[in-house]
């Protein structure tokens, strides 16, 4: 990996959310470095991540993983770059997401990340933006049709990574 | 776990190419990471790695998706390790992203690597995600990376770097 990480953002809640949101992101680094802790208020597992304000079906996300002897996997269409771990439970699940090349408007955005979820499963993620705008903002949020919130105590931070 | 990683060298193609070679590697590190943005400009979902421009002793234990069934195919590369690419066909402008964590590279033991690589798109058929232990049976210090597409050439913009990573202090 990169030789530097910096700080670029960090939230916690201190109430109930549904997203967390984070601009005018500088384009100095190479890649960045989402850490989701994250706990939901509904049954949902799923989170999501949103660039520059594109609600369209722009993203696609997939993965492939294995719980107790049976294997995961699939890809999908969606309004944001789905990703996996955030808790019912007592802990706050964590997720660190790559996304590669955020300023390079040559390319579409495509970002990973590898999850081992408290309650049982491990998970291999992978999801794109389909857009070669530079990223400037990230809604990172609980985007589930039934509208449940992230629970106070969440947190999201933001690293910018340098090639060295 | 490596306390310092170095960047030896990075390439970003201005135009397409047949291959992305690192050479003359130093043998002052303990590990080699290689990090890969790429895809293929006709075709094809994959790239191959290969060692010292040798074509023997490569082994590959793969497990993989195409999103309806995660399976561990049969290895057929010998003369390379395989890895994803993004296929010319999905949408314009994707890369699929490739890892290698090539451990003691400069040892006089056989080679050891954890491969993981993925090229998600969106709306199209050429979504795979594989995760991979492969190796090199060969006890030569590696010098030489070559990074070969599957399909004629790497296309425009594919970048490729190579990490140095130190184990003391």
């Amino acid at each position: 990996m990169p030789a530097t990480y910096n700080a670029i953002a960090t939230t916690t809640l201190t109430a109930t959310a549904a997203s967390i949101s984070f601009t005018s992101i500088t384009s100095s680094y190479t890649d960045l470095v989402v850490v989701v802790k994250a706990k939901s208020a509904g049954n949902n597992t799923t989170f999501g991540l949103k660039f520059n304000g594109d609600t369209g079906s722009n993203y696609g996300s997939g993965y492939m993983g294995g719980q107790n002897g049976s294997t995961l996997t699939t890809f999908n269409s969606g309004t944001s770059a789905s990703f996996n771990a955030q808790s019912q439970s007592s802990e706050f699940a964590p997720n660190v997401i790559h996304i590669l090349n955020y300023a390079n408007t040559n390319m579409q955005k495509l970002m990973f990340s590898e999850v081992n979820q408290p309650n049982g499963y491990t998970l291999q993620y992978c999801a794109i933006w389909s857009n070669t705008s530079a990223i400037t903002t990230i809604d990172v949020g609980n985007f589930d049709s039934a509208g449940n919130h992230w629970v106070t105590g969440t947190s999201v931070t933001i690293y910018g990574i340098a090639k060295a | 776990m490596a306390l310092t990683w170095v960047a030896i060298a990075t390439t970003t193609l201005t135009s397409t190419a047949a291959t992305i070679s690192f050479t003359s590697i130093p043998a002052t590190y303990t590990d080699l990471y290689l990090f890969i943005s790429a895809r293929n400009n006709q075709g094809g979902s994959g790239q191959y790695i290969r060692y010292n421009s040798t074509t023997s002793g490569y082994t590959q234990v793969r497990l993989i998706t195409d999103g309806s069934t995660v399976t561990s195919p049969a290895n057929t590369f010998t003369t390379e390790n395989f890895m994803l690419a993004m296929d010319s066909r999905a949408n314009a402008n994707g890369f699929g992203v490739a890892m290698a964590y090539i451990t003691d590279y400069q040892g006089a033991n056989n080679k050891f690597t954890l491969q993981s690589s993925t090229n998600p798109d969106n709306g199209t058929d050429y979504n795979f995600i594989e995760v991979d232990a492969a190796g090199w049976n060969n006890t030569s210090a590696i010098t030489t990376i070559t990074l070969i597409p599957e399909t004629n050439a790497f296309a425009t913009n594919s970048t490729a770097t190579l990490y140095g990573i130190k184990n003391t202090v």
